[in-house]
């Protein structure tokens, strides 16, 4: 690796967020968005971050890129290449942002500008970071968009978005990621807006380049179908902290966490068998979501919890390791297993 | 069953004209819908599945009589609803209503619960309206002192039990619900689609399900169609349609399904309560 190694460790991670916390300014006061969340992830390594609306897994891909809404405080430390991003001022970020991490997000028609061909839009990047010349640019596009296997793309370097299908856009959008070869790519949610044959394919694409490029890949979703195919890591999120982490297997061979559980057991399997020609009633979560104002001092699932115990309320949970690399944040998970 | 069925829809084509854009030809033509015929009994649930541009909400919009079809027809308990007078579609419109996909963008957001639960119903009596609210709600699993408040003020899953109980209001034959759960988060959706069982056994509602998901299609549906470019290319029961497909295209949205072998559903590892 030609980084300064500043970590003690000989090959230190791409990415280390340790005990990350975001403070969100709300009408109610200040709310807790993340409260410690902590993760490494190495070259080439692919990590999923799974939960449900407002667990704060789009919130630790926001404050990864540096793009945390305006008021929001954020305390412990993202290392990138062992640089520390928080606290950067904004042009040092702009000149990581979109060049070392790549972004993919979740609306195609939305991320691209509908006033310009995408192959200006391709090209932007490597204008700013690289230097490159307008020509220069303009071949390395029509090469992105080879790679990523756009039909005609040497016809569609002067198409604009409206002109292309969702999968296309999106195929169009991880170009852009891709163009200055980040060590890192952020996926947030790139194919929940498409078609289930159109998803296959932006999948299997994302996985190959992965695997050519060697980036790593943070990908977050709230499809664990997605994730079984595509991440060997997982860490599951529920208000704003990680409930259980380990490799995608192990995770779903042992659902630690009972958030965990009540994730996969509330989600209708195809082929399940019918009873009296009817689906059994699903499983459901009890209660909601706490809001982020209202988060309770202990586990965070405590009131949705079928486990749960006086000692849960207490205090928030350590995480207890489960298996090889595998914790879950529960006191009972000994029990439960 | 050979009683007749509530929902006939019959040789239905659905034309659109684009704008023109040469003035030496014809303005092209899209045919959204290419001649779908199904049947649907009551008390019964028929999935609609199919990708984008197949044709599913345009299905919806002349089965809801929001359009007239090009040709074909679509009867509900036995009447013909393009062949209504204005007036008598108005008065039939209490026997089917429809629930969207978006809860955000399908409640207006100026007014109160107890306004936009109360809107289908027409010349009722406020006492009773509100009585009838006040049940529709309770039907959904909301409280009444939900009556005053505003859609703000409720999670993405109580918005769409605002909006289901606005389509129970009239007591309906049939709902058309189009994308339903698509928006909530999986345990949010797992409650809906436990309600949706849950109304169907005490009233004996009929569901005209679109989705895109197949898993949510095997989970609420009896029956399923299929869709590719306005035609049905498969139906049948969902058991058989979705275990062994026998249309290409079928199977092909089946292979595409991520992680469809992956553990899910496990029950058995849940408390037993």
């Amino acid at each position: 690796m030609s980084v300064p190694e500043t970590d003690s460790t000989p090959a230190a991670p791409l990415l280390t967020v340790a005990d990350l916390r975001v403070t969100l300014a709300t009408p109610r006061g200040p709310a807790d968005a993340l409260r410690g969340v902590g993760f490494e992830l190495a070259r080439g390594e692919t990590l999923g971050l799974i939960g449900e609306s407002g667990c704060g897994k789009s919130m630790t891909a926001m404050a990864v890129m540096g793009l945390l809404p305006t008021g929001a405080q954020v305390g412990g430390s993202i290392r990138l290449n062992g640089q520390e991003l928080v606290g950067l001022g904004d042009d040092a970020m702009c000149r990581i942002r979109g060049n070392r991490i790549g972004m993919v997000f979740q609306e195609p028609m939305t991320a691209l500008n509908p006033l310009h061909t995408i192959g200006t839009q391709i090209a932007e990047p490597l204008l700013l970071h690289k230097g490159l010349t307008r020509s220069a640019a303009r071949a390395e596009a029509l090469r992105l968009l080879e790679r990523v296997q756009l039909p005609n793309a040497a016809q569609r370097l002067d198409a604009y978005p409206h002109q292309l299908s969702g999968g296309q856009r999106q195929r169009v959008t991880i170009a852009i990621a891709l163009a200055c070869g980040p060590d890192l790519l952020i996926a947030d949610e790139p194919t929940t807006a498409l078609d289930v044959t159109i998803q296959a394919e932006i999948l299997a694409l994302i996985n190959e380049l992965v695997r050519d490029s060697g980036m790593a890949l943070l990908m977050i979703s709230h499809d664990l179908g997605v994730m079984a195919q595509l991440v060997s890591r997982l860490l599951v999120m529920y208000g704003g902290t990680v409930v259980e982490s380990g490799p995608t297997a192990e995770v779903f061979a042992h659902l630690a966490h009972p958030y965990t559980r009540g994730l996969f057991a509330a989600r209708p399997r195809l082929g399940a068998p019918r009873v009296a020609g009817r689906k059994p009633r699903l499983a459901t979560i009890p209660g909601r979501v706490p809001e982020l104002v209202d988060m309770p001092p202990g586990c965070p699932f405590a009131d949705r919890c079928a486990w749960v115990i006086d000692a849960c309320r207490a205090a928030p949970p350590a995480p207890v390791n489960v298996g090889t690399s595998h914790d879950a944040r529960c006191l009972r998970v000994g029990e439960i297993a | 069953m050979s009683e007749t069925p509530l929902l006939e829809v019959r040789d239905l084509v659905k034309r659109y004209h684009l704008p023109r854009e040469n003035l030496f030809q014809p303005a092209p033509v899209v045919e959204a819908l290419r001649g779908i015929s199904f049947t649907v009994h009551a008390g019964r649930s028929l999935g609609i599945v199919g990708e984008s541009g197949s044709g599913k909400s345009t299905l919806a919009r002349q089965v809801m009589a929001l359009e007239a079809p090009t040709s074909g027809s679509v009867r509900l308990l036995g009447r013909d609803l393009h062949a209504l007078s204005p007036t008598e579609l108005i008065a039939a419109r209490r026997d089917f209503q429809m629930v969207f996909q978006d809860p955000y963008g399908s409640l207006d957001p100026r007014q109160r619960v107890g306004r936009i639960v109360a809107e289908p119903l027409i010349g009722v009596a406020a006492d009773e309206a509100r009585q009838r609210v006040a049940e529709a709600l309770n039907a959904v699993g909301l409280r009444n002192s939900d009556i005053d408040k505003y859609p703000h003020e409720f999670s993405g899953g109580q918005r769409q039990r605002i909006a289901i109980a606005r389509a129970l209001i009239t007591q309906p034959q049939l709902i058309v619900a189009d994308e339903p759960v698509s928006a909530l988060d999986v345990s949010v959706q797992a409650q809906v689609l436990n309600l949706l069982a849950d109304l169907q056994a005490e009233f004996g509602i009929t569901y005209l399900f679109i989705s895109h998901d197949l898993a949510v299609v095997d989970h609420v549906c009896d029956e399923v169609v299929v869709m590719q470019s306005g035609r049905i290319v498969e139906q049948g029961p969902t058991e058989q349609v979705l275990q062994q497909p026998s249309h290409i295209y079928t199977r092909s949205l089946l292979a595409a399904v991520p992680g469809a072998g992956t553990p899910s559903a496990r029950v058995d590892l849940l408390p037993q309560a």
